[in-house]
This record gives structure tokens, C-alpha cells and sequence, in this order.
């Protein structure tokens, strides 16, 4: 079954009218798919993943989450699935500055309706599979590009979500660094079966996805499995 | 997000910029302190006053002559000659004003006196010999006058302890003799130092036979007020309704708003006096409370600094599942934690002050100056600081929920 399908999504804004940023993007991920959305600097990809996110809605056409159309939902019901279903891992880390490791993790927890009690373990185990539990009390100042970003992932994991969005999850990051976040998303995909849709522009990020999608001027221009 | 976090949260957010909220906060606490420091000072000054009224006897009715002052313009009416002999006279007869225990004539003024060298510009009081019962005044050294002093015309003075210092020093008054307005009068008894009771302060006053100040002194034959005592406390209302009509009688008054004289009691005097206090402090609580405006405007100012600055993170909040709700509970519980805490030192710094001023005001004046912590404006602080943040506090914060989540993660 699809767990994502969008047909004919169109995306225009305000300033740039008449050259849409999407324009007629149509395609279906199935659950447990690992997806690199590939392409040039303005293509649209980061637009569609906000779309696909759910932070951000498409001019036209149809969007089918697990089923449902988005139509359907309302902002807090949006807000909802945003945190239960979706975990969010941004190029810029985004962690809160001041709150630890555990506390950055425990974030998304705050919004659910996860019971209380399994919040400790659910943080632990979340920082335990990025390999980060040795600095579960530090601040985001005190690690490195990153153990920031294993720890974005972390928070992405805490609420046991369907599918993952990256944006440009290594690219704040050095080579080694960069590779070492794309293992983890990998071994997230394969062991624990997460969904996971990453934005990238490298090509030697893009070749740990099991399938390729490719856009350029708002459009798809190639979808193949790698 | 469930309460007990969106408080830590806000908690979080507000000490992470300590130095910044303590400031944002004074405003609020100047004000709070100002209204607790003004409100707890009127409730003193007001104790005080209604303390000193009621020193003069719940059950005694003063009777005064022309209109009731209502404005600046009217007080030369009080001076007026209205109230003669004839209408002591009346007053007394028991068919007339059935629960008037005592009814004492008053005449005074200011005067010179001296003695030796010395001289001192002191209020001569006259009335007879139930006065001293009335405003309950014991001799500190002599004795005090009679009613046949008072019948006979005797110059005989009790002096305050005052105008015994001012004209005699350490040295022994009773039994000398001090000239007031060219006349002899010898001194029989002093009184103890009293302060203020009612309007009058008996320590710079000395107290004479009403007969020989009318005569001697004043040089007139009306009288300045009546003191009448009533028999019961529950009776003053029914006295004074009897004395009103006995002198309009005397006076030929059919129109009450012609009256030429008016009758006040003790109940009269606190009502008036609470609502002057009552109406002065609501004035300065009213000044005080610009500076909570002043004040609410500085939170607004910081909470949208606090919503620009932290734009970033309220974009993540909402990509991992905040709900707009969320978001403007969060930033409007700050501005409330904010004020509130701003309430309650100011609550605080209010009761230490006004403690202080007290101790002050009873330590070197020599008032019997009663604390008193407004819990009223304790109650109305915490709720007045707590509504400022929430005025102030729901721009910004409306602001912050609004935030379209991916332009609010763009932002640098």
C-alpha cells in the first residue's frame, strides 16, 4: 500500500507568478521505502518536501497521506500527524541551545499523546540508536556537526513516526561526518523498516536511497531505483 | 502540550535571558510596590484619623453653626453666630431631645498668651466641666475646673502640656499665672501629652470656662459648637433628628436647605473623612498605575524581541507538532509568569516599605501609626499584573503562533 501519493501537485508563490516551483509532480511511496529527491539549487525538491511534510500545502492538486487526502485534515489535525507520524530531520540540526541532549529528544513528546511513562525509555532508546548515549546530558554546544545531527535524529525517532524527512541532512557536514549520519538513516530504513525521504544535491548522498527521484524546474524529471 | 510543560517551558524560556526579564520586570514592580506602598499608607492614615475621631466618644453629636462646608467658599460659614443661649437652652429640656445626656457649649480660638518673657500663640477652648469626661482628659499635675467656676465666671485655665513647656520649661505651671488678652488667669491644672483627639490637639490649647471665654476673650454671645452627648449609641440617629427640628424651630426654619446650623455625628465624621482618604488614595493608586501601563508596554516590547529572536525555534516547535494553540499559550504564559513575578516582589517591596514608614511615622513623630497590609491590593496586584501580561502579552504571542513554520526555519 502507498503510504505517500500526490498527483499533479502544483506549487506556485506570491513573487514568482507564473513560473510555479512545482508543476505537475505525480508519484507514489510505498512504506519502507528509503527516497533521495535529487536535483539543481531551485529545482522545487525542498518545496516538495515541505509539502510531503506537511508544513506547507501545494497550489493544486492532490495529496494522499496512509490513504487520506490532506483535503481532509484540519491545522491542529495537521499539526497531529506532524508529530506522531512525521519526523523531521533539518540541515541546520535546529536543536534548542541551552536544553540537552535528553531535553532536545523529549521535545516532540511534549506535543503527543504519548504516555508519560515511556518517555525516558523512549528518549534513551532513541539516543542509543544514533550511538549518542555518552552525551545524552550535553548541550548542542558541546558536540560536534555531527553528533548535532545524530542527535536531530534522535528527536526525529522519539515518536516512533512513519516516515522521516530529511533536508540536506549532511550538509552542514564534512565527508566523514556526512557519511557516518547516512549509516544511521540507512540502518534506521533496513532494521527498523522507517520510510525515509531525504532532499539532498550530492550524488554520493543520494546512493544510499533505494530509489532516485530526480527534479528539475518543478518537475520530475526521472524516477528510478537504484 | 499538556500544563505542567507549557509552564517549564515558559520557565525555560524567560531564564535563559535572566538579566533581561528582571529588568522587563521592574516596571511592573515599581508599580505594584507604588500601589501597595500608597493603598497600605491611605489604610494608616485613615485608621488613624477615624482612631483620633472616635477618641472624642461614639455617642457624642457635634452641632455647628451656619451650612455644612461643601466647598472652600463655605467655611467662613462656620464661624457664623447662629447658635445663641436660647437654643442650649431648648436643647436641654428633656420634652425636646429625650436622649441628650449632656449638652456643652464650645467657643475658641486662637490666641496670645504669656508669661514673663515668654509668650505663645496657643487656641483658648472654652466649654464647662463635662468636656474634660467627654474627650476623657485626666491632670497630669493640678486639678481641673468645676461647675461653679465655670457659673462664676472664675479665670481659671488648664494648659496643655505644650503650652506648659513653651511658657514654663521644667518649672512648676499650677498656681502661676499667664495673661490672656490682657487678662490674668491662673493655672489650676496641665494635662498629660495627648496628641491629636478629633479635630482638636489639647496640648497646644488651654481650656477655660466657656463663660469667661465668651465674656473676656472672644467678646461674643453666641457659641462656636454644641457637644451633646446621647444617652445610647442606638439613639443618636433619633437625637439628632430632635435637635435638628428644636433648632429650626428656635431659628423660624420651615426649608431644611435654608438651615443655619448642622449636626454631625461621629459616624458622619469617619464616613466623610473614609471618603476623602478613600478618594485621595484612589488618586495616587490611579498615578501609580501609569507605571504598570508604562510597564506592560516594556513587556510587550521584550516579548516581541523574545518571539524575533527565537523565530527558529518556533518553527521547529510547529514541524514537530506544535499547534498554533500551543505556540501562543507558551509565549502568553511567559508574559503572564513575567508580570506575575513582577506582582509579587512588588507585592512584597510594597508591605516591607509601608512596614518601615510606619515604624518610622511611630518611632519619630510619635503617631500611633497602625500597619496595616492591604490585602485587598495584595489580591488586586497579583490579579492586575497577571491581566497586564495577558494584554500585553497576547500581541506577541498571537504573533508567534501565526509564524508560517518553514519561513519561521528560513529565518537567520
Amino acid at each position: 500500500m502507498n503510504l505517500i501519493e500526490v498527483k499533479n501537485l502544483r506549487k506556485d508563490y506570491g513573487e514568482t507568478e507564473g513560473v510555479p516551483a512545482l508543476n505537475g509532480v505525480s508519484f507514489n511511496i510505498s512504506a519502507g521505502e528509503l527516497v533521495a529527491i535529487m536535483g539543481p539549487s531551485g529545482s522545487g525538491k525542498s518545496t516538495l518536501l515541505h509539502i510531503l511534510g506537511f508544513l506547507d500545502k501545494a497550489s493544486s492538486g492532490q495529496y494522499f497521506f496512509d490513504g487520506k487526502s490532506i483535503e481532509d485534515y484540519s491545522e491542529d489535525e495537521l499539526a497531529k500527524i506532524r508529530n506522531s507520524k512525521i519526523g523531521f530531520v533539518f540541515q541546520a540540526f535546529n536543536l534548542l541551545a541551552r536544553n540537552s541532549v535528553y531535553e532536545n529528544v523529549k521535545l516532540p513528546l511534549l506535543y503527543s499523546s504519548v504516555p508519560e511513562g515511556e518517555w525516558d525509555g523512549r528518549i534513551r532508546s532513541s539516543i542509543e540508536a544514533v550511538g549518542l548515549g555518552h552525551r545524552i546530558g550535553h548541550d548542542p554546544a558541546q558536540l560536534s556537526g555531527g553528533e548535532k545531527q545524530r542527535a536531530a535524529i534522535a528527536r526525529a525517532l522519539v515518536t516512533e513516526p512513519d516516515v522521516i524527512f530529511a533536508d540536506e541532512p549532511t550538509g552542514n557536514l564534512d565527508s566523514k561526518n556526512g557519511e557516518a549520519v547516512m549509516k544511521i538513516l540507512t540502518n534506521l530504513n533496513m532494521s527498523l523498516k522507517h520510510t525515509i525521504i531525504l532532499v539532498t544535491h550530492e550524488e554520493s548522498i543520494a546512493k544510499f536511497a533505494g530509489r532516485l527521484i530526480y527534479v528539475k524546474d518543478g518537475k520530475i524529471e526521472s524516477d528510478k531505483k537504484i | 502540550m499538556r500544563t505542567k510543560f507549557l509552564f517549564s517551558t515558559s520557565l525555560r524560556g524567560l531564564g535563559a535571558h535572566k538579566s533581561r526579564s528582571f529588568l522587563t520586570i521592574l516596571g511592573i514592580v515599581i508599580g505594584i510596590t507604588a500601589i501597595i506602598l500608597v493603598m497600605s499608607i491611605g489604610q494608616g492614615a485613615q485608621n488613624l484619623i477615624l482612631s483620633q475621631i472616635q477618641g472624642m466618644g461614639s455617642k457624642t453629636i457635634v452641632v455647628a453653626p451656619g451650612r455644612q462646608p461643601s466647598g472652600p467658599s463655605d467655611f467662613a460659614q462656620i464661624f457664623s453666630d447662629s447658635l445663641k443661649k436660647r437654643d442650649i437652652d431648648l436643647l436641654s429640656l428633656k420634652e425636646n431631645v429625650p436622649y441628650a445626656k449632656h449638652i456643652i457649649p464650645v467657643v475658641f480660638g486662637g490666641e496670645n498668651s504669656s508669661y514673663g518673657d515668654e509668650t505663645y500663640r496657643m487656641t483658648v477652648f472654652g466649654s464647662d466641666e463635662r468636656v474634660f469626661d467627654i474627650f476623657e482628659l485626666f491632670p497630669e499635675a493640678g486639678v481641673l475646673f468645676s461647675e461653679s467656676e465655670v457659673k462664676g465666671h472664675q479665670p481659671v485655665v488648664v494648659i496643655g502640656s505644650t503650652v506648659k513647656d513653651e511658657l514654663f520649661g521644667d518649672s512648676e505651671a499650677v498656681g502661676e499665672r499667664i495673661r490672656i488678652k490682657g487678662k490674668n488667669f491662673r493655672i489650676i491644672g496641665v494635662l498629660p501629652k495627648k496628641g491629636q483627639v478629633s479635630f482638636f490637639n489639647f496640648d497646644t490649647m488651654a481650656v477655660i470656662p466657656y463663660t469667661v471665654a465668651q465674656e473676656d476673650i472672644f467678646g461674643i454671645k453666641y457659641y462656636h459648637r454644641f457637644l451633646i452627648e446621647a444617652d445610647q449609641e442606638s439613639h443618636i440617629d433619633a437625637a439628632v433628628d430632635d435637635i435638628k427640628i428644636v433648632l429650626r424651630n428656635s431659628h423660624n426654619i420651615t426649608d431644611p436647605d435654608k438651615d443655619d446650623f448642622f449636626v454631625e455625628t461621629q459616624a458622619d465624621l469617619a464616613s466623610r473623612i473614609g471618603t476623602i482618604t478613600d478618594i485621595l488614595t484612589l488618586l495616587l493608586v490611579s498615578i501609580a498605575a501609569i507605571s504598570l501601563v508604562v510597564g506592560g508596554i516594556g513587556i510587550m516590547n521584550i516579548m516581541l524581541v523574545a518571539v524575533t529572536e527565537r523565530t527558529k525555534e518556533i518553527g521547529l516547535r510547529k514541524s514537530i507538532g506544535a499547534t498554533n494553540r500551543d505556540i501562543l499559550r507558551q509565549f502568553l504564559l511567559e508574559a503572564i509568569v513575567l508580570t506575575s513575578v513582577g506582582g509579587l516582589v512588588g507585592i512584597f517591596l510594597g508591605a516591607l516599605f509601608s512596614f518601615i514608614i510606619s515604624v518610622v511615622l511611630t518611632k519619630t513623630l510619635g503617631l500611633s501609626w497602625s500597619y496595616s497590609f492591604p490585602v485587598f491590593a495584595a489580591v488586586l496586584g497579583i490579579a492586575v499584573s497577571g491581566i497586564i501580561g495577558l494584554v500585553f502579552g497576547i500581541y506577541p504571542a498571537r504573533k508567534a503562533s501565526r509564524k508560517n513554520p518553514i519561513e519561521a526555519l528560513r529565518y537567520e
